[in-house]
C-alpha cells in the first residue's frame, strides 16, 4: 500500500511541477499582479492579469494537487496496517471536503468577478469568508483524528513494548561489545 | 500615563529579559551531558513542548513582518497562516513517531544523527548539517539584526538614554541569547521559548481586540475601507493572485516538517504517545498568535486609507506605528516583549541545532568520531555561532537579508524529502538524499542570487522557496524508483515498519 501511495505522492509532483512550469513559460506581463498602490507607497494592489481565466485554471489544478499531496503525506505516517480500508476512508473524506472547500473559495471569486460589491459573510466578501471561518479550521479534522487514532494508527501499544524489548537487547550489545 | 509609554515598553523587556536570563541560570544546574544540552535528556512535558514548536515556528519574521506583509499585499499573507497549522499536521503525522523512536534507539542529539543511521551514510550527515548551517546563520543574522533594530527605536523613545548605536544594541540582544543559551542549552531554549509562547499568545489576543475597536465598524468596516480602494485585497488572494498565494500555501504547508528547529523538539518529550497532545497545542497557540498579524496588517491598511493615519514609509513600520499610536502602553510593553520573545526563541533554536551542526555533526562525518569534551565544545559553538552571526549582521546586511530569505526554503527543500518523507519511505537511496540536499542548496541560492542581481522574478509571485522544493522532491522521488531498494539495518527497518 505504501509503495502505491509513494507512486501517488510522486504523480502530484510530477503534476505540480508541470502547472509551475506551464505558468512559468507564459509572458508575464507588467503589471500583472501586485502593482504599488498610486496614492500610498508601501501599499500594493490587484493587477490586471489576476482575473485571468487560464491562470485561475492553473491555480485551480495546483490547489488541488497540493491538498492531495498533503492528505498523502499524513498517510504516509501512518504505520503499517493490514485494512487500510477504514483508514483510506477517513482520510479520502478529508481530503475530499478540504477539495471542495477549496474549489468553493474559488468559485465564490470567480462569482465577484469584476470585482464590485461581493455577497458579505461575517463581514467578509464570502470567498474571503470561506477561507478564514472554514479553509482555515480544517486542519482541527485531521488534528482529531490524530489524537482519536493515536493507538490504531500510529503506534500500537505492543509496537511499544516490542520497541522497547528491542532497546533492552540493544543496550545489552552494546554493554557486550564495550 | 501616556508619557511613560517609552519607559513602560523598556521596563517590560527589561523583565523579560531578565527571566530569561533566570531560566538561562536554572537551566544550567540541570544541563549535565552533551544529551541535555541539545535534546534536553529526552524529557520534556506536553505543555513545554508544544509552546516550544509554536514559538520556534513565530519568528520576527511573523511577528513584524507579518502585519507589514498584510498591509503590503492584504490577505495574501494568510495562504502563509493558514499553511502553518496544516504544516504541523504533516509533521506530526511524518515525524511525531518516527523522530522519538529513533531518536530513542540511536541515542541522536541531533537531525544529521538519524539521517546517517537512516541512509547508512556519512556524506548525508554532512550535506544535512552543511544545509542546516547555511540557514542558520543566515537566519540568525536576519533574527539579530532584527532585534537590535527593535532595541534601537525603543531605546531612542527614551530621552534620558541618548543617542545608542546599532552596535550596541547587536551586542545587549546578543549577549541575552548567547548567555541563556551557553549555559543551559535546550533546557533554557524550550523553557523560555514557553515563556515566550504564552508572552506571544496573551499579546496577540489583546492586540486583536485593541484593533478591532480602533477601527469604527471593526472588521466589517476595515474590510468595506480595504475594498473601496482595492477589493482584490480582501479578496481570499490578496494584490499577489492564486498562483503566488498557493505557491506561500504549499512552502509553509509542506516546507514545516522540513524545519530543523521545529522538527528536532519532537525528538525532546518524554513519552512517544504526548505526541497527540502537542500537536494540538501548537497549532492553537500558532493560530492565536496569528490574530495579531492579520488584525495589525488590516486596520493599519483601513486607517492610512481612510486617512486617520499617515502614510507609511515601509511596510514593516506597520505593527511598531500600530503599537506606539493605538494601544495602551502597557498592552504596548507586553506586545514588544513579545516580539522579542518571537525573535528570541527562534534564534535560541537556531543557535541549537547549528551548534549540534557543528560540533556533533560535521566532525562526525569527517573524523567519524565525536569530539572529546563535546559539552565544553557545544557551548563554544553557541557563543561562536552567535558571534559569527551578529557580525555578519552588522557588516553584511545585504548578504544576511539574502540568507535570511534562504532560510526557510532551504530547510524545506533540503529536509522535507530527506527526513520527512525518507523517514517513511524505505525504498529512498542515500544517492537520491545528497542530490535532493545540493539540488535544493544550488536552486535556492541561484533564484535568490538573481533575483538581488538581475532583479529576475518567477513569473506570477511563485515563490523560489517553492520551486526548489518541488525540484528536490522530484529529483528524490526519481532517483530512489530508478535505483534499487537499498539494505537498511535491521534496527532502523523494524522502527520504519512501526
Amino acid at each position: 500500500m505504501k509503495m502505491k501511495l509513494t507512486w501517488m505522492l510522486f504523480g502530484f509532483v510530477v503534476a505540480m511541477c508541470l502547472v509551475v512550469g506551464i505558468a512559468v513559460s507564459r509572458p508575464n506581463a507588467e503589471g500583472g499582479y501586485g502593482i504599488a498602490n498610486a496614492s500610498h507607497r508601501a501599499m500594493l494592489c490587484t493587477g490586471s492579469q489576476q482575473d485571468d481565466g487560464f491562470v485561475r485554471v492553473l491555480g485551480c489544478l495546483m490547489g488541488l494537487f497540493q491538498l492531495s499531496f498533503l492528505v498523502g503525506c499524513l498517510v504516509l505516517g501512518l504505520r503499517c496496517l493490514k485494512s487500510w480500508r477504514a483508514l483510506a476512508g477517513v482520510f479520502i473524506v478529508g481530503a475530499v471536503i478540504y477539495m471542495a472547500v477549496f474549489l468553493l473559495i474559488v468559485a465564490f471569486d470567480l462569482k465577484n468577478v469584476p470585482r464590485q460589491t461581493p455577497a458579505m459573510i461575517l463581514g467578509f466578501p464570502a470567498a474571503t469568508a470561506i477561507m478564514l471561518f472554514v479553509f482555515w479550521p480544517m486542519p482541527l479534522y485531521f488534528i482529531v483524528v490524530y489524537a482519536a487514532t493515536f493507538w490504531h494508527w500510529v503506534i500500537t501499544r505492543d509496537d511499544m513494548q516490542r520497541f522497547q524489548a528491542w532497546m533492552v537487547v540493544r543496550s545489552r550489545r552494546r554493554e557486550h561489545e564495550n | 500615563m501616556e508619557e511613560a509609554r517609552g519607559t513602560i515598553v523598556l521596563v517590560a523587556i527589561a523583565v523579560y529579559m531578565a527571566s530569561c536570563l533566570a531560566i538561562g541560570l536554572w537551566a544550567m544546574r540541570r544541563t549535565k551531558s552533551t544529551r541535555d544540552f541539545f535534546v534536553a535528556g529526552r524529557d520534556l512535558g506536553i505543555l513545554v513542548t508544544g509552546l516550544a514548536i509554536f514559538s520556534s515556528t513565530m519568528s520576527g519574521f511573523g511577528f513584524v513582518g507579518g502585519p507589514g506583509l498584510v498591509y503590503r499585499m492584504g490577505l495574501s499573507v494568510m495562504w502563509i497562516i493558514i499553511g502553518i497549522p496544516i504544516g504541523y499536521c504533516v509533521s506530526f503525522f511524518l515525524l511525531g513517531k518516527r523522530l522519538r523512536l529513533f531518536g530513542e534507539l540511536l541515542d541522536s542529539v541531533s537531525l544529521p544523527d538519524v539521517v546517517a543511521a537512516r541512509y547508512r551514510s556519512e556524506l548525508c550527515r554532512f550535506l544535512a548539517a552543511l544545509a542546516i548551517l547555511l540557514g542558520v546563520i543566515g537566519y540568525l543574522g536576519a533574527q539579530i539584526l532584527a532585534m537590535a533594530t527593535i532595541l534601537q527605536d525603543i531605546l531612542e523613545q527614551n530621552p534620558w538614554m541618548g543617542d545608542i548605536s546599532l552596535f550596541h544594541c547587536v551586542f545587549i540582544s546578543s549577549a541575552v541569547l548567547v548567555f541563556y543559551c551557553v549555559t543551559g542549552g535546550i533546557i533554557a531554549s524550550v523553557y523560555t521559548d514557553l515563556v515566550q509562547g504564552l508572552v506571544m499568545m496573551v499579546a496577540a489576543v489583546f492586540v486583536f481586540f485593541t484593533a478591532m475597536h480602533t477601527f469604527e465598524g471593526g472588521f466589517s468596516g476595515m474590510v468595506q475601507t480595504i475594498a473601496a480602494d482595492d477589493a482584490g485585497a480582501v479578496g481570499p488572494w490578496g494584490t499577489v493572485g492564486m498562483l503566488g498565494c498557493l505557491s506561500w500555501f504549499f512552502l509553509f504547508a509542506v516546507g514545516s516538517a522540513g524545519q530543523p528547529h521545529v522538527i528536532t523538539k519532537m525528538m525532546m518529550n518524554r513519552r512517544i504517545e504526548d505526541a497527540r497532545h502537542i500537536l494540538p497545542l501548537s497549532a492553537i497557540g500558532y493560530t492565536l498568535s496569528a490574530l495579531l498579524i492579520i488584525s495589525v496588517g488590516m486596520v493599519m491598511r483601513a486607517l492610512v486609507l481612510s486617512g486617520s493615519h499617515a502614510d507609511l514609509d515601509h511596510s514593516d513600520a506597520a505593527a511598531p506605528q500600530f503599537l506606539q499610536t493605538y494601544a495602551h502602553p502597557v498592552l504596548a510593553g507586553i506586545v514588544f516583549a513579545g516580539l522579542f520573545a518571537a525573535i528570541m526563541s527562534t534564534a535560541d533554536a537556531f543557535l541549537n541545532v547549528g551548534a549540534a551542526a557543528l560540533v556533533h555533526d560535521m566532525p562526525r562525518a569527517i573524523l567519524g568520531r565525536s569530539l572529546v569534551h563535546e559539552l565544553f565544545w557545544a557551548r563554544c559553538a553557541t557563543a561562536a555561532l552567535a558571534l559569527m552571526a551578529a557580525v555578519f549582521a552588522l557588516y553584511t546586511q545585504d548578504l544576511v537579508a539574502l540568507l535570511g530569505a534562504f532560510g526557510w526554503g532551504t530547510f524545506a527543500a533540503a529536509l522535507v524529502p530527506v527526513v520527512a518523507i525518507g523517514l517513511n519511505w524505505k525504498r529512498a537511496t542515500a544517492l537520491a538524499a545528497n542530490v535532493a540536499i545540493i539540488t535544493s542548496l544550488l536552486v535556492n541560492f541561484v533564484l535568490k542570487l538573481s533575483s538581488r542581481i538581475t532583479g529576475f522574478e518567477i513569473p506570477y509571485a511563485i515563490d523560489g522557496g517553492t520551486v526548489s522544493l518541488l525540484v528536490s522532491l522530484l529529483l528524490f522521488f526519481l532517483i530512489s524508483f530508478c535505483s534499487r531498494q537499498p539494505k537498511l539495518d535491521p534496527d532502523i527497518e523494524a522502527v520504519m515498519d512501526m
